[in-house]
């Protein structure tokens, strides 16, 4: 499950009928059309270009970014991609993290981190492989030495709480030093 | 070389060698030690894709177009430059010296387009930035033109670089060995090569 806030139920479709109100909720069911992120072969999440987030943001599940993010972004095992719409003041926690919009933070992915032509990163990378394409834009650190990456990505992964997702005010803004990082 | 590496090599018109690098490479693979690099240059990803072959942590400034392009401004007045603007800029370009110091800096052709206080501020802020024996590589022309403004370029193997420039061209101001250690007094010449290319590559070490 992927969520940022507890979901209203019976948001206008399905209704109660209110002669029956001593009977429980019915339980909706997920309307076929709507983006549905199991992190289980689904197809990723997705955060929409009007939706702006500050917070601490984390899931079981793949993400795609088009809106704004401010604070963390903690995907575990998961993929996360910031689409061309996408602007990122975060630090970035993920398997694979692939940049093609803004970004203003450091990037911890697991496997690796691709900047696409049309990003802009600016922070530290710690990642095994480290892939930009001609014109992406980079201005910061990249680590590159398998044991330091590896002792990074370790200690600095924050702890994600399972199952759901709060936002969270005040999280942990970017760009804070980290252990063998040096400063973007 | 790369299949990247290959494809820059068959896209760009214009290469160099680039021995003292070839040599310093095979230097610091050998040791096998983590190098922390640090490279002026716009991030490319084949000079990625090469750095990573070796143990490295790599700072990419991105600040060649910009420091390239730093012109000093003169008090309208007195006529003195005035050198907080100047050295504002290039502190904004170059990381903290709080980050700590560099084992390797790439220049590139950079040094040909800093002249005067633009020159002497660039030295200032990047001695923090070295430690006793830092080496810094340096490209520098050595015809009358060179390239109106910086060029890229992409490692192809240890000892040759694709060179992207654009078309227009500029006076040169055709640095001696003399010139740069005077410009750079933390610095000393370790080796220099004049390249068929018309390019003299410089291996710096701090002293």
């Amino acid at each position: 499950m992927f969520e940022m806030n507890p979901m209203k139920r019976n948001s206008g479709k399905g209704g109660r009928d209110e002669s029956r109100l001593d009977e429980p909720f019915p339980i909706e069911e997920p309307v076929a059309s709507a983006p549905r992120g199991t992190g289980r072969g689904s197809g990723p999440a997705t955060i929409g270009p009007s939706i702006h987030i500050k917070g601490d943001l984390t899931g079981e599940e793949d993400l795609v970014i088009q809106g704004h993010v401010e604070g963390t972004i903690n995907l575990k095992q998961n993929n996360l991609t910031i689409g061309g719409n996408g602007k990122i003041h975060a630090n970035i926690f993920a398997n694979t993290i692939t940049v093609e919009g803004e970004l203003q933070g450091d990037l911890y992915g697991t496997e690796k981190v691709v900047i696409r032509r049309t990003g802009n990163v600016r922070g530290n990378i710690v990642a095994p492989r480290v892939n930009l394409e001609d014109g992406a834009k980079f201005k910061g650190s990249i680590e590159m030495d398998p044991k330091a990456v590896e002792s990074v990505v370790a200690q600095t992964r924050p702890a994600a709480a399972p199952h759901s997702l709060e936002s969270r005010p005040g999280g942990e803004g970017p760009g804070k030093d980290k252990p063998g990082l040096k400063q973007a | 070389m790369s299949a990247r590496a290959e494809a820059a090599a068959d896209a760009d018109g214009g290469a160099t060698s680039s021995p003292l690098f070839a040599a310093l490479a095979a230097e610091l693979e050998a040791a096998g030690d983590r190098v922390s690099i640090l490279d002026l240059g716009a991030a490319n990803g084949t000079n990625i894709e090469y750095f990573g072959r070796m143990p490295c942590a790599l700072h990419i400034a991105d600040a060649v177009g910009t420091l390239a392009a730093l012109r000093p401004e003169t008090d309208p007045e007195t006529g003195a430059v005035r050198t907080e603007p100047l050295e504002a800029a290039v502190r904004d370009e170059l990381p903290a010296p709080a980050g700590g110091a560099f084992d390797l800096v790439l220049c590139w052709d950079l040094l040909n387009y800093l002249e005067g206080p633009v020159f002497a501020a660039f030295a200032a802020h990047l001695a923090p930035l070295l430690r006793k024996g830092t080496r810094v590589h340096a490209l520098i022309w050595s015809q009358p033109r060179m390239p109106l403004a910086p060029a890229r370029f992409r490692i192809l193997e240890p000892g040759r670089m694709a060179v992207e420039a654009g078309p227009a061209v500029r006076e040169c101001p055709r640095y001696t060995q003399r010139d740069l250690e005077r410009q750079l007094p933390g610095l000393r010449v370790q080796r220099s090569m004049l390249l068929r290319s018309g390019v003299q590559e410089y291996l710096f070490q701090a002293r």
